[in-house]
């Protein structure tokens, strides 16, 4: 049996399980969201953590979106609370890119080197391949990345469809091919083999 | 990983795996999360000035309550503090402008207490400025000093929701007591005029979810009582650390105090009237219900896999003797601790002293599916009325 059937059944079995959290949540049970909290977490750091570039910033992310998405719980209408959640998640996150940029361009003014963050060799390189892209094609590959989610999936998410998400996808691999060979290309392997070897 | 001959498909696919190696650090999210839950939406009130003068807090001091029941206090304010009036520092001002009517009425009673408690770092200062409290809440002036560009409550959205961004921006603070980590349940930030200043409010009042497993709140959590030692540890956007600000706090308002232990039931449910407190800044009501209505239908109850599932979903409405009704401080909620109804709210004084106050329980419909409340149902066989002439 190959592996991704095995993901989309589960994946099935755990919608409706977020689903029914949801529901509970709404009706003002706390455990229920911090269910959705433990779920959802990496998986929403991860993808901030990308549109965000900062770690720390993100962090603080995290913690405005849950906290965003428990007060309007009762907006959630039912469709997919995963997409519900991932919505808030971007357009927090772009509201906090926004105001990074907005600070930027003034610390620009006075080189504030200690404003610039640190990242581990193999986050360097994502966030390099993921530059080239537009914020929603980065979003795209995110989504897709982090959830394994279907470009159906993606489509309730970006309120685009599914064909024009595929297109879209296509678009991003010829750029990334085609930025990589202006690069010189052999980086993005050489981290592969390097993160592969703990495992 | 899948490996093809397709470059461009490796490219892609190669990164995807790599954004998922990503290491997460520790995120310490769910403590965070639930201490968030458990405050109200940050309120943002604009509140228009009065219009109409208040009535004068000599008129209302000095009244017993009498029937029976134990009075502890005598009135609203003493003289000495309605005396004190015009001497009310202008800070107090963020309290009546931009506090609730309780507030409102407590600077003009002259119950607003200056301190002067500041912490500085990082070109900013914070500083509590004042305070009032009546032995149940407390509301706390704060000021900040020192150019951010951003407001002190950060951006607040029409519906209550804030965006803590920038610099100088209260994320979050956190309370101890005489030196203890305080579980206040919840707390409420009100904007004031100038973005630089906001009221913080938190009271000792039963947090919802007490008696709920592994509830923070019944670790032990002792009222606030009549003084203490109170320190705010604030954590603000752009610093690493706290900025702590620490004060004595005591009561400085005469309260009226009931305790009758009345008990009234009806069809199964029986309902003790505990304690009615009334203060010149809140009303604060006290009361244990046992029992399950027998001919109410389900549609009264809160459903299955819901907090408190099978309880009536149960609510309180106080009216003065002309039917006033005080409204909630805060969103009031029942706490269910060993299968009883234990209701522990706050409302908004009366403008004036009662000469009665009625009790109205009701019990609410909720829906099955998405567990809103709906239609009130008051229960009048359970009314109390209790005179304070």
């Amino acid at each position: 049996m190959d592996k991704r059937t095995t993901v989309d059944a589960n994946r099935e079995e755990r919608r409706a399980l977020i689903d029914e959290w949801a529901r509970q949540a709404q009706a003002g049970s706390q455990e229920a969201f911090i269910k959705i909290t433990r779920h959802f977490e990496r998986q929403l750091y991860i993808y901030c953590y990308y549109l965000i570039k900062d770690p720390e910033e993100t962090k603080d992310a995290l913690q405005d979106i849950f906290i965003r998405a428990y007060r309007n719980i009762g907006e959630y209408r039912g469709a997919s609370f995963s997409a519900w959640l991932y919505r808030i998640a971007y357009t927090h996150s772009m509201n906090v890119l926004k105001k990074k940029k907005r600070e930027q361009r003034l610390a620009d003014r006075y080189r504030d080197e200690a404003r610039l963050y640190t990242h581990t060799e193999r986050d360097s390189a994502v966030m390099e391949l993921l530059e080239p892209l537009t914020p929603d094609e980065r979003n795209l590959v995110l989504l897709k990345a982090v959830e394994q989610y279907s470009f159906e999936e993606i489509g309730q998410i970006m309120d685009c469809t599914a064909v024009g998400l595929r297109k879209k996808y296509e678009r991003i691999r010829k750029k990334l091919v085609q930025y990589e060979r202006n690069k010189g290309g052999a980086k993005i392997e050489t981290n592969i083999g390097s993160s592969r070897a703990g495992y | 990983m899948k490996r093809t001959s397709d470059p461009a498909e490796r490219v892609i696919e190669n990164l995807e795996y790599m954004i998922n190696l990503t290491e997460v650090p520790e995120l310490n999210l769910e403590e965070r999360i639930v201490e968030e839950m458990n405050k109200t939406n940050t309120v943002n009130r604009h509140r228009h000035r009065k219009s109409g003068m208040m009535k004068k807090a000599a008129a209302i001091s000095g009244i017993a309550a009498a029937l029976g029941l134990g009075v502890v206090g005598s009135g609203f304010v003493s003289p000495t503090m309605a005396s004190a009036l015009s001497q009310v520092p202008l800070i107090g001002n963020v309290f009546q402008q931009y506090g609730d009517a309780g507030l409102q009425a407590g600077v003009k009673q002259g119950l607003y207490q200056p301190v002067d408690a500041a912490d500085s770092h990082g070109g900013i200062t914070l500083k509590s400025t004042g305070y009032i409290y009546d032995g149940t809440r407390i509301s706390v002036a704060l000021q900040r000093e020192g150019k951010t560009g951003d407001g002190l409550l950060g951006e607040i959205l029409s519906n209550g929701d804030r965006v803590t961004g920038g610099k100088g921006v209260i994320k979050d603070i956190k309370m101890l007591v005489n030196g203890e980590n305080y579980f206040v349940g919840r707390y409420i930030l009100e904007e004031g005029e100038t973005g630089d200043s906001a009221i913080l409010n938190f009271n000792d009042s039963l947090p919802f979810g007490t008696g709920t497993s592994g509830h923070p709140g019944d670790l032990g959590r002792p009222a606030l009582g009549e003084s203490f030692e109170l320190t705010l540890q604030v954590n603000m956007t752009g610093g690493d650390q706290p900025y702590v600000l620490k004060f004595p706090v005591k009561k400085n308002t005469e309260n009226l105090v009931l305790n009758p232990q009345s008990v009234k039931s009806h069809d199964g449910f029986s309902l003790t009237l505990d304690k009615l407190e009334l203060t010149p800044i809140s009303t604060r009501l006290t009361m244990t219900g046992e029992g399950e209505f027998k001919s109410l239908g389900e549609e009264y109850k809160i459903p299955d896999k819901y907090l408190y599932a099978g309880k009536h979903a149960f609510g309180v409405h106080i009216f003065d003797e002309n039917n006033n009704r005080v409204d909630d401080l805060y969103d009031n909620r029942m706490n269910i601790i060993d299968g009883k109804y234990h209701i522990d709210f706050l409302f908004t004084p009366f403008k004036e002293k009662p000469k009665s106050v009625t009790i109205k329980p009701y019990v609410q419909k909720v829906d099955r599916t998405s567990g809103k409340f709906g239609e009130k149902k008051y229960i009048s066989e359970l009314e109390f009325k209790v005179d304070l002439k």
